[in-house]
């Protein structure tokens, strides 16, 4: 305990401060020193074994939210694409129409989700700056294996930034920083982040277990960098997809990691041993939120299919098209009105906990033709402004457990095997050709695990829908749809976009807190 | 020591002499006497009689008489009262019968309490109003400030709705900080910051306002919001009085939200969703509310002590059954001389409790939308029924729609806060007008909040199984004041006062939270968390935390009045506090001022007085909250850690160590007159006040260089000074009172108060601020982070703040009328063929109205005719608009929200059936109003001469009773900050009239006052 906070100055000695003051003006009796009260002094801090870890915590704990959180990264990666919309349901959603410019393509500088993503991918770059100096600081020899660590998150943090902005200030000090960086170009971060990461893996933790899942291992940082190499056409105008394969191949020719039999052990409430996760954000409801998809995507009387304690909110729905994207036959499609069997969607009627009893909406349109008892309807009547509130296939990827609050239990793998596979099958295209054998044995040994027909020949285009069927709404959509020429082109209520749009428009916010930003061309 | 002991023999002395009052008239003859006016002969209540020289004394009681026991050998009486001129009239041996009639002082001359001391009204040369207890608002006044509501020019106090549990919003000369103290800083009896609970509206004896930066800058570094100087009661010399004063009062519902009755709404929705009951909610949830107020008080003195004691309390009912409270509140004060006058002693102490229903207003927006077909209460619904019985009360399985009565019947939101106050004052006078006088006082002010939401309540305990939620808060004040005055008469007509002290003040406060769920029963509720059982899943959340901070201040000052026709008055404060950055520390506030009574120089005997005044003044405003300026280290979320949740620890939020004061610079010319024997009284003033270096949380870049610091930012705010944006608020403040009629039998005496006050938000020119308050790159607009809210009007801000331009502009789409298909058409304002729908900034949207008003007016009316007063205090405000937020969402049939019943204004048609909704002009309404604020009447009784009884009144007085306004929403009352979080006031937001506001209500008092 600290002492008590008492007067510091005992009275006899303000009374002579006074008389001083009124003498001669004196400076006064306390000195005004601001303590920290219900917080920790900066610098009497990290001192401990365990203080020391709590410090490195921070570095990670700023992962949470990054997937699976509402108006922010995640949104962006998954909204502005053919596989998930949050449309205007009439009174609900409407936003200030946020969700739809996202969707069409026409977002603009203020969007509130990508200023939050800015923020949020910046605190993260902060964060591992200050600490990669910080635990220095505190234990030079103790900080040596977290330093490497923490640059690979930073890394990670670069990749998203790169990926969603582009032309990104290159802050990599925390101490001695400066004030209103300027923008540097996307190739010249593209060469920061695949030289730090280089630099790095030969270093990291190359083990496969509980102490790496959370963490920036070895794997993980591969897969950073495959995804580096895999995008760096479209970052930077060179290709590398040999340096993608080769890293790749080094990941997966270890042998550490196999695809679980059940594609759902990667998403349920206990996935923590999933034998395909690379990295993974180890949410909790109580330690680690952030992750609220259940709220985001169920309807309002989903609460009574899973007693959430809150009702959820009735947004996020995936689009007809993609929905059918699937085979019947995959178990990643599931059976419309079958809430027991998992599977990537909830569709069709909707049944209380029970699973006989019919939900209702007392509140359904007088127009929808499916009426009050609930139905997600795959089809969606429109994006704005009178979709239904019952339209459209919801997002269950993630197991949603009896009881759930508000931030989910699963964890969210923000790296996974199966999409090692598929990226080592794209490079093995780019390298060899569309058609490619080898590559197309990955593809379908991935679409195996769901019951999913076998695949004779790969297109690009194939590829793609793979992807989407494979990766659905873990945040990787949006890269795919740009990397693989998909990004301007039209699909159900989308026109047709500009080339400008691969990039998100830096946020107003920024340039006003920045004016050394400059704004990404087109916006 | 020998000063303490002495002090309490006195006290026994005192005690002793009070006791057997009756039987020491040994020795001693008894005067008595009447005193009036000169002018109109009207009595004077409360003057003072003394024996010069002796600390014999009594005060004249509410007929003006008195009745003094004087020493044998008592040659003369002094007489004196506040704002007349002291006459000493000499003793008449054997006559024991005296009439005195005092002439008003030259200049209606009463006493102004100003910081750290007391002015003449003539002496004082700043913009300072004084409310003294006559001229209090009557009726049932439940906060102190309510008391001179509409009394003040410049002063504005708006409690909208009829919450019993609401405190007002208060603002002088409009808006100058974007700090936290956007209210006036209290100071009561020399406490600086007490508590406004502290102090019973009852025993108040007088407000003191200091209006201006000139007045104001003595207390510096938290005065730039204007101060409130309350002054209490205190007792008198001469006989014990007791008075009890006892109000009953009935409040019922004035004006809920316009809405369809349970018929209309089956017309307009369909009988699909007629249920066959025919509910009038808004009777379901509201009652004839019924309070009862007592005080009762003693005060009296003998010798060279005085005391008061008076206990109060009330018992309120809210006109929703759910809200309420009581509150009993007890204060002595005691003062006590010795060593000749020497030595003085203040001892004041004060404690009130009360214990509050808060109950959710929510359920008032529930009430508006909720089916009126459906029989609210029962066990079963029928088959096919959209409803359903949840724990007994109807519910909807809809998202954002309650069953309202359920809301308040089965959770409980309530408070009990306890607040204690105590103070004590020595003041030495070592030589002949030198006063050394040191202060200390302590304020603790302790609360608690407890919320239960029923396991079975659908509203929010269903999903958790019961949920409990306990808030504790320990406020402690502690204040340590040292002051020297020292006057010096130059001439007969020609005086200097100087002042010097220092002030330490430390404030603290302790909080702690505990929020946990699944109860296994509801019947404990908060009474014993151990019966929820989030603690063992880990879901329960238990935290604590507080504030530390530091004042330490220097202050001097000078007056000066030459000839008693020049005056001057300068001062200076150096404060410095914790709060501020360690590179700025302290700030200095000067302050000149000077006035000429150009009365003197005019001739005509029907001008009085003719006073001109100017002054400037600097005062400051300090940070909301501490650890603005150090890095600390807070709790984050756990991190996974070798397979386990530890904790982490991480610095997430930005320091800076250059953080200052907010600076205000404030211009104030007046002019106080008097004309026609005093009939006609009045003053007017200018003011002209820019405030810099305002206090944000500006948006900074994370991750690049945070300068003052060395290292980065951390996250996306900081607070900081602004450095590209002003505040200038100009107004003109008008004070204006004739004596219609002033005669034994008849007066009537209005006074009318008008105020205008302009606030812009001023652009600076600063190619390249560090931190600017305007975004986007034209660096000239921000748009307040306010919106209608949900469902659907998230990101959709209603204001609009530009450079240059006012505050308070409420800024959306142009409604022109109706589609074919039940839409909004909009004006199509830059002629570009559509409408362009943009979160915040739209070449189609434009200013609609502002939320704070032009001018706002106060008109007072005291009326006497024999026994009989009365009151009629009408009160308005003009120029506003209100963004109507119960039209915005629920006046329209859409069929999104189709079980919603309909708000039906005169604004409702049934075409508009908008697919989505969306804010616009057609629900932005002018608000102007004038209420009958207060009207009140009373009887004074003619008592017998022998009666025990020295006074009796009885009185009946009504609370806003009527309005004019078109304004169609509940209430038209400026809407000074947004309050959709009531913990954090948007004031930047003002003029928007949210749906979970309180009814409007309209009361009625009877009180019966008797003095012994």
């Amino acid at each position: 305990m600290r002492p008590n906070m008492q007067y510091k100055i005992p009275f006899w000695k303000t009374a002579v401060c006074l008389s001083a003051a009124l003498a001669i003006g004196l400076p006064g009796c306390t000195d005004l020193e601001e303590e920290a009260f219900g917080s920790l002094p900066s610098d009497q801090f990290g001192q401990t074994d365990e203080q020391f870890i709590a410090v490195l915590g921070a570095a990670y704990t700023s992962l949470y939210g990054l997937l699976g959180n509402h108006n922010s990264y995640w949104s962006l990666q998954e909204v502005s694409t053919d596989e998930a919309v949050i449309p205007t349901r009439g009174a609900d959603w409407g936003d200030g129409g946020q969700w739809v410019r996202v969707h069409t393509h026409a977002m603009k500088p203020n969007e509130e989700s990508i200023n939050n993503a800015w923020n949020f991918l910046y605190t993260g770059v902060s964060t591992t700056n200050r600490l990669i100096e910080q635990l220095a600081e505190l234990d030079s020899v103790r900080a040596v294996p977290f330093v490497n660590e923490l640059r690979g998150l930073r890394a990670l943090y670069y990749y998203c930034l790169v990926d969603m902005f582009g032309n990104v200030p290159l802050i990599t000090k925390f101490a001695g920083s400066e004030s209103n960086p300027t923008t540097t170009s996307r190739r010249d971060v593209y060469d920061y982040v695949v030289s730090e990461l280089v630099t790095i893996i030969p270093t990291l933790d190359p083990a496969v277990n509980l102490t790496t899942y959370g963490r920036m291992n070895q794997n993980a940082a591969r897969m950073i960098l495959a995804k580096m190499y895999l995008n760096s056409e479209v970052y930077t105008g060179t290709a590398r997809y040999t340096e993608a394969l080769q890293v790749l191949n080094e990941l997966i020719d270890a042998g550490d990691y196999s695809l679980e039999g059940n594609y759902f052990a990667n998403f349920n409430v206990a996935n923590v041993k999933s034998r395909e996760a690379i990295m993974a954000i180890p949410y909790d409801q109580v330690f680690a939120q952030g992750f609220n998809l259940g709220q985001m995507t169920l309807h309002y009387q989903s609460q009574n299919t899973f007693g959430s304690v809150d009702q959820p909110w009735n947004g996020y729905a995936t689009l007809q098209e993609f929905y059918n994207s699937y085979e019947d036959r995959d178990v990643r499609k599931g059976i419309p009105g079958d809430q027991q069997t998992r599977s990537n969607f909830l569709a069709g009627a909707q049944f209380a906990a029970d699973g006989r009893t019919r939900l209702v909406d007392p509140a359904a349109e007088a127009s929808d033709p499916d009426g009050k008892p609930l139905t997600f309807t795959p089809e969606i009547n429109q994006l704005q402004p009178g979709a239904f509130r019952q339209a459209g296939a919801r997002i269950a990827k993630f197991e949603y457990e009896s009881g759930f609050r508000p931030s989910l239990n699963n964890d969210f793998p923000i790296f996974r095997y199966a999409d090692a596979l598929l990226m080592q099958a794209e490079a093995l295209m780019r390298i060899n050709g569309e058609s490619n054998a080898d590559a197309l044995v990955l593809v379908n040994e991935v679409r195996a695990r769901s019951k999913a027909s076998k695949l004779t020949a790969l297109t690009y285009d194939v590829l793609l829908a793979e992807r989407g069927r494979e990766m659905f709404a873990e945040g990787y959509r949006r890269s795919d749809l740009i990397r693989l020429g998909k990004w301007t082109g039209t699909w159900w209520e989308k026109p047709a976009s500009a080339d400008f749009t691969k990039l998100m428009p830096i946020p107003t916010n920024q340039i006003a807190a920045n004016p050394s930003l400059v704004q990404n061309p087109g916006y | 020591m020998t000063i303490s002991s002495s002090a309490n023999a006195r006290w026994l002395w005192v005690l002793a002499l009070f006791l057997t009052s009756a039987t020491v008239a040994v020795a001693q003859t008894t005067i008595n006497g009447t005193i009036t006016d000169q002018q109109s002969g009207e009595s004077l209540i409360g003057a003072n009689v003394i024996v010069p020289g002796t600390s014999v004394g009594t005060a004249t009681d509410f007929d003006g008489n008195f009745e003094l026991t004087v020493p044998i050998g008592t040659t003369e009486l002094a007489v004196s009262y506040a704002g007349y001129q002291t006459q000493t009239i000499p003793l008449i041996p054997g006559k024991t019968s005296y009439t005195f009639s005092l002439a008003a002082g030259e200049l209606l001359d009463e006493v102004v309490v100003v910081g750290y001391g007391t002015q003449s009204s003539k002496e004082v040369t700043s913009a300072v109003t004084s409310v003294k207890e006559d001229d209090f608002n009557q009726g049932v006044v439940n906060n102190p400030t309510q008391l001179i509501q509409g009394k003040v020019a410049g002063l504005q106090i708006a409690n909208p709705g009829g919450d019993p549990n609401q405190s007002p919003t208060i603002r002088l000369r409009g808006l100058s900080t974007l700090g936290s103290n956007t209210e006036p800083l209290i100071i009561i009896d020399g406490v600086i910051g007490a508590s406004l609970s502290s102090v019973d509206p009852s025993d108040i004896a007088s407000f003191d306002v200091l209006k201006d930066g000139s007045a104001a800058a003595i207390y510096g570094t938290r005065a730039s919001s204007g101060v409130i100087i309350i002054t209490t009661k205190k007792g008198k010399a001469g006989e014990a009085s007791i008075t009890y004063n006892v109000q009953g009062g009935v409040e019922t519902l004035a004006k809920g939200v316009e809405v369809a009755d349970a018929d209309r709404f089956v017309e307009l929705r369909g009988s699909a969703v007629d249920f066959g009951e025919r509910n009038n909610l808004y009777d379901e949830l509201t009652r004839t509310a019924l309070s009862q107020i007592h005080n009762l008080s003693i005060g009296g003195g003998v010798g060279a002590g005085s005391y008061r004691a008076s206990v109060n309390y009330r018992d309120v009912e809210g006109v929703a059954s759910f809200s309420g409270f009581n509150q009993l509140n007890g204060r002595l004060s005691v003062n006590q001389s010795a060593l000749d006058n020497k030595v003085k002693f203040d001892f004041t102490a004060t404690t009130t409790t009360r214990k509050a229903d808060v109950g959710f207003n929510d359920a008032f927006r529930y009430a508006v939308i909720f089916n009126p077909t459906i029989p609210l209460r029962g066990t079963t619904a029928p088959a096919g029924a959209s409803y359903s019985y949840v724990g007994g009360y109807a519910q909807v399985d809809q998202f954002d729609y309650f069953n309202p009565v359920a809301i308040n019947e089965q959770n409980s939101n309530t408070s009990e806060i306890r607040d204690q106050l105590l103070s004590g004052r020595i003041t030495v006078t070592p030589i002949t007008k030198l006063d050394i006088a040191a202060l200390y006082s302590r304020n603790y002010v302790d609360s608690r909040f407890d919320q239960y939401y029923s396991k079975t309540s659908r509203f929010v305990g269903a999903g958790n199984n019961g949920l409990g939620q306990r808030t504790t808060r320990e406020n402690r004040n502690d204040l340590f004041e040292v002051t020297a005055n020292y006057g010096l008469d130059l001439t007969d007509n020609s005086s200097i006062a100087f002042l010097a002290g220092y002030s330490y003040q430390k404030l603290a406060t302790d909080e702690s939270f505990i929020r946990t769920g699944t109860f296994i029963s509801d019947l404990a509720g908060v009474s014993n968390f151990n019966f929820s059982n989030d603690f063992a899943t880990g879901n329960a959340n238990v935290s604590s935390g507080g504030d530390r901070s530091e004042l330490q201040s220097y202050f001097g000052r000078v007056n000066f009045d030459f000839d008693d026709t020049y005056f001057l008055s300068a001062s200076v404060r150096q404060d410095g506090s914790t709060r501020f950055g360690k590179n700025n520390k302290t700030g200095i506030f000067p302050a000149v001022s000077g006035g000429v009574n150009l009365a003197k120089f005019v001739t005509s005997p029907s001008v009085n007085t003719l006073k001109l005044r100017a002054g400037y003044g600097v005062t400051g405003n300090i940070p909301g909250g501490s650890q603005q300026s150090i890095q600390v280290f807070d709790r984050g979320p756990s991190f996974f850690f070798q397979g386990n949740y530890v904790p982490s620890y991480g610095i997430s939020r930005n320091a800076n160590p250059n953080l200052r004061f907010e600076k205000k610079g404030e211009l104030n010319v007046g002019l106080d007159m008097a004309f026609l024997d005093y009939k006609l009284t009045g003053s007017i003033d200018y003011f002209n006040r820019r405030t810099t270096d305002l206090i944000f949380n500006v948006p900074v870049s994370i991750g690049s260089a945070n300068p003052a610091t060395g290292g980065s930012y951390v996250a996306g705010n900081i607070f900081a000074n602004l450095e590209d944006v002003a505040f200038v608020n100009k107004g003109v403040e008008l004070s204006l009172g004739y004596q219609v009629a002033s005669s034994e039998t008849f007066s009537w005496s209005p006074r009318i108060v008008i105020s205008t006050v302009k606030t812009i938000l001023d652009s600076v020119d600063n190619e390249n601020p560090s931190f600017p308050f305007f975004t986007g790159g034209a660096r000239e607009q921000y748009q307040a982070s306010t919106s209608p809210g949900s469902p659907g009007q998230n990101n959709a801000p209603t204001q609009v703040i530009r450079a240059g331009q006012e505050i308070g502009q409420i800024y959306t789409y142009v409604y022109s009328g109706i589609a074919d298909n039940g839409d909004y058409i909009f004006e199509d304002l830059d002629e570009s063929g559509d409408i362009t729908i943009n979160s915040e900034l739209s070449p189609d949207k434009r200013v609609v109205g502002n939320g704070l008003p032009d001018w706002t007016l106060g008109f007072q009316n005291e009326f006497r005719i024999g026994n009989i007063d009365a009151q009629l205090f009408f009160r308005g405000a003009f120029g506003h608009s209100l963004a109507n937020m119960p039209r915005n969402f629920y006046e329209n049939v859409a069929p999104t929200r189709g079980t919603d019943n309909v708000v039906v204004t005169k604004y409702f048609d049934p075409a508009l059936n908008p697919s989505t909704l969306r804010f616009n002009s057609l629900y932005v309404e002018k608000a102007d109003f004038v209420v009958l604020d207060n009207a009140s009447i009373g009887y004074t009784f003619d008592l017998p001469a022998d009666s025990k009884l020295r006074r009796a009144r009885i009185g009946l007085s009504g609370q806003r009773l009527f309005y004019i306004t078109k304004y169609t929403g509940v209430d038209p009352e400026v809407r000074y900050a947004d309050n959709v979080n009531p913990l954090n006031p948007n004031i930047l937001a003002p003029g928007i009239d949210r749906r979970n506001n309180y009814f409007r209500t309209r009361s009625f008092n009877l009180a019966l006052n008797v003095t012994f």
